[in-house]
């Protein structure tokens, strides 16, 4: 199988050719439904993770809430 | 006794009662968040968006406080240093908060945290066309405000003071200048206000409302201060509509002069 690497949140990460974002944030454990994403500094809405396939050298932010002022 | 507004006002297009928003940050603990901000009776509180660890649910505490208190949520672009960072910013925070405010945040300095007035009007411009309330973090330069109007912002919130300086409001002739220009506007000080005096002061100048977190989150018992802002925000509201007297250059006496006794009568 041939493997990419991605960086996410600043981690290197490898995954199979060809995953998605939805399957990215699964594999990763991410499953609080109060997150945002990112990839090379674009927004990726919710509605489009699925379709959006992963590239290598990718940078992915995967954001969550915190306190702020 | 004056009957007290409650009939509220309109900012973001929602009707709010209280003038004072503040910050979710830097509180010695989140139980101590959530009780100065109850007591603080704001109805509008900032949050940002930082990296999520991975395996981790982390700020999902954080969160849940700030949604079961039923308050208006912020989000702030915090951090940003261009346009493009923060158009991305307040995309990912419009779905993840679920609200098209944007407390717009560009800083042009590290040493002040002062905002970027040519990055901020750029992505003013972006993200008024893209639907969003743009809450803009200004300084008080009255022409950086009619350029960010000119891009489309319906509200204006220039700086007392550099972010968590304390230091209450560094140039009220400007601020002043800026509530002038703008008569109907919503104007909020945010940031640098550092006592419930500076808060008094800008709400004297007319302004609509403040933001503040460091004073609070930092002060010795944070609810009490954020009790303690809850009346300077409605005192200094309250002395605003009812109009100050004219200030004088010459003393002038208070107690009638008439009928004074004995040793000042004149012979």
């Amino acid at each position: 199988m041939t493997m990419i690497t991605v960086s996410v949140n600043g981690e290197t990460k490898t995954f199979p050719k060809g995953i998605n974002i939805k399957e990215m944030l699964k594999q990763l454990n991410f499953h609080d439904e109060w997150l945002g994403v990112a990839v090379n500094k674009e927004f990726v809405p919710k509605d489009a993770f699925e379709k959006t396939c992963l590239n290598s050298g990718d940078e992915v932010d995967v954001l969550a809430p915190v306190s702020g002022g | 006794m004056m009957e007290k507004d409650q009939t509220g006002w309109e900012i973001g297009g929602k009707q709010l009662t209280s003038r004072m928003f503040i910050g979710s940050a830097l509180y010695p603990s989140p139980a101590v968040m959530e009780d100065a901000i109850s007591a603080s009776g704001a109805q509008v509180v900032t949050v940002s968006l930082r990296r999520q660890g991975v395996n981790k649910e982390a700020g999902e505490g954080f969160w849940k406080i700030i949604r079961d208190l039923g308050v208006e949520v912020l989000p702030n672009t915090a951090g940003c240093h261009s346009a493009k960072e923060a158009i991305t910013i307040a995309q990912m925070a419009r779905e993840v908060f679920g609200t098209n405010w944007i407390k717009l945040e560009v800083i042009g300095d590290q040493y002040n945290l002062q905002p970027d007035p040519y990055e901020t009007v750029e992505a003013a411009k972006v993200l008024v066309k893209e639907g969003f309330e743009v809450f803009p973090y200004t300084t008080d330069d009255l022409v950086v405000a009619k350029k960010l109007v000119d891009a489309g912002c319906n509200i204006l919130m220039p700086w007392g003071s550099p972010i968590g300086s304390g230091k209450g409001l560094m140039n009220p002739y400007n601020l002043k200048a800026i509530r002038e220009a703008f008569p109907n506007m919503p104007l909020i000080i945010d940031a640098g206000i550092g006592k419930p005096s500076h808060a008094v002061l800008a709400m004297e100048l007319g302004y609509d409302g403040i933001l503040l977190n460091s004073a609070v989150a930092l002060a010795q018992d944070p609810v009490a201060m954020a009790k303690a802002f809850a009346l300077a925000v409605e005192a200094g509201r309250t002395g605003y509509e009812a109009g100050a007297m004219q200030e004088r250059e010459f003393a002038s006496p208070s107690t009638p002069t008439v009928g004074t006794p004995f040793w000042h009568q004149s012979k």
